[in-house]
């Protein structure tokens, strides 16, 4: 029974010594964001019949880091991997791992919205920042097509100006690789999207 | 025997603990000064509360903050920054969440701190500025927006300011120190709307209407 209770002690120290709490976990597709705050995907999450999209987006300054893990939307058409529902809200952040499969990989209408370290292959669309006159952010991302997957992208990165546009490569995509919507504005670089 | 491996097991949990609090320390709560040179990492939204200041405060030097993709929300308490240092310090790295409804957002400027980092910071919607840094300082992958009573991000020379968002700010005359020679302002997005028909740019900046890049401060036709 003293083990038991030292063993207790213990772990209650360590948690009080460390004090820190991790992002809150994402493990399945459906997830509704409605409270602010850092997210992390920990597994390979695939869409099941009747969820769209996999990661809804429903309030303000949010952050998903995908832990270097997989969503897949199957084919499925008009569900997209992460959106907002096209609400404009302030403040969105995906990294760090990859979609596959979805009619948008990521689809944000929100105001800075910053896409950093994500790789959208074969979908309809990877990513598509729609925002109307308040900046967003793609860097160092990979939008391409992916032959044998279901969709074949129609654009790799589709952006609203003004965004800025660094270090990303999207090829192979069936339409264009690179679209800057609308008023000019956008600032681009290093863009490997012929 | 029982007794002495419960406290055998005791021990190996505490070195355990020990071995573990090496990591960065936890920020919990605004109104935290930071008085020793280390790692820190938010593990919650932060949130200022009624009658509160700023919710950061650095008073050390070689100090990194991990934003961990929490925000700091001011609540549009006066005059309460998001982080600020309080004097000379150097070597301030800030990285990785928001910062929203500040006076400033992040502030190592009016403390006169030199050689700050700030990346992949989000500064919306902050009454006076969203970032602002002092000389020798990098500015990288941030998006500052909405920053209504100043600049999106402002920076003295010489300082790098790299690959940010900038937009629908207001800049008050005169504009920002950048550029000069020996700044590097380099495919910014940097322009507002002041509301008197003219688009004006704070440092090298993008045209909004042609995409050229524009050297210096000024003002064009309208923003689009």
């Amino acid at each position: 029974m003293r083990l038991p209770l030292f063993l207790i002690a213990a772990l209650l120290m360590i948690g009080a010594v460390t004090g820190t709490r991790a992002a809150t976990p994402i493990s399945a597709c459906g997830t509704l964001i409605k409270t602010s705050g850092s997210y992390v995907v920990t597994k390979n999450l695939t869409i099941k019949k009747g969820q769209n999209p996999c990661i809804a987006v429903e309030t303000n300054y949010v952050t998903i880091d995908l832990g270097g893990f997989t969503i897949s939307c199957n084919g499925e058409l008009g569900v997209d991997g992460v959106d907002d529902g096209q609400a404009v809200h302030d403040g969105v952040v995906v990294r760090g791992g990859t979609i596959t499969g979805c009619d948008s990989g990521v689809f944000f209408r929100s105001n800075a919205a910053l896409v950093d370290g994500l790789l959208t292959i074969g979908n309809r669309n990877g990513i598509r920042l729609f925002n109307p006159g308040l900046g967003d952010s793609v860097v160092n991302s990979i939008s391409n097509d992916s032959s044998g997957n279901v969709f074949n992208n129609s654009t790799g990165i589709d952006v609203v100006c003004p965004s800025t546009l660094i270090d990303n490569t999207a090829l192979g995509n069936a339409f264009k690789n690179l679209i800057t919507d609308g008023v000019a504005g956008c600032a681009s670089l290093n863009n490997l999207a012929p | 025997m029982k007794r002495a491996l419960g406290i055998s097991a005791a021990l190996v949990f505490l070195s355990l603990a020990t071995a573990v609090s090496a990591g960065p320390t936890a920020i919990s709560a605004c109104g935290k000064t930071i008085t020793k040179t280390g790692s820190y990492t938010l593990t919650n939204n932060l949130a200022v509360k009624k009658g509160g200041g700023t919710c950061i405060t650095i008073s050390a030097n070689n100090v990194t903050i991990d934003l961990g993709g929490y925000n700091i929300n001011c609540n549009a308490v006066a005059n309460a920054n998001g982080i600020a240092t309080s004097g000379l310090q150097s070597g301030i790295t800030i990285r990785n969440g928001f910062v929203h409804d500040c006076f400033n957002g992040v502030d190592t400027y009016t403390s006169g701190a030199t050689g700050a980092m700030i990346d992949e910071v989000l500064a919306l919607n902050n009454s006076n500025t969203g970032i602002a840094v002092n000389e020798k300082s990098t500015v990288i992958h941030s998006i500052a927006n909405g920053n209504t009573n100043f600049a999106g991000i402002f920076a003295l020379c010489p300082s790098n300011i790299l690959y940010n968002t900038a937009v629908n700010n207001l800049v008050t005359p005169p504009s920002i120190a950048c550029p000069d020679s020996t700044t590097t302002c380099y495919n910014d997005i940097d322009w507002f709307d002041k509301g008197d028909g003219l688009c004006h740019f704070s440092c090298n900046a993008y045209d909004p209407n042609t995409q050229a890049l524009i050297f210096g401060a000024g003002s064009l036709g309208s923003c689009p």
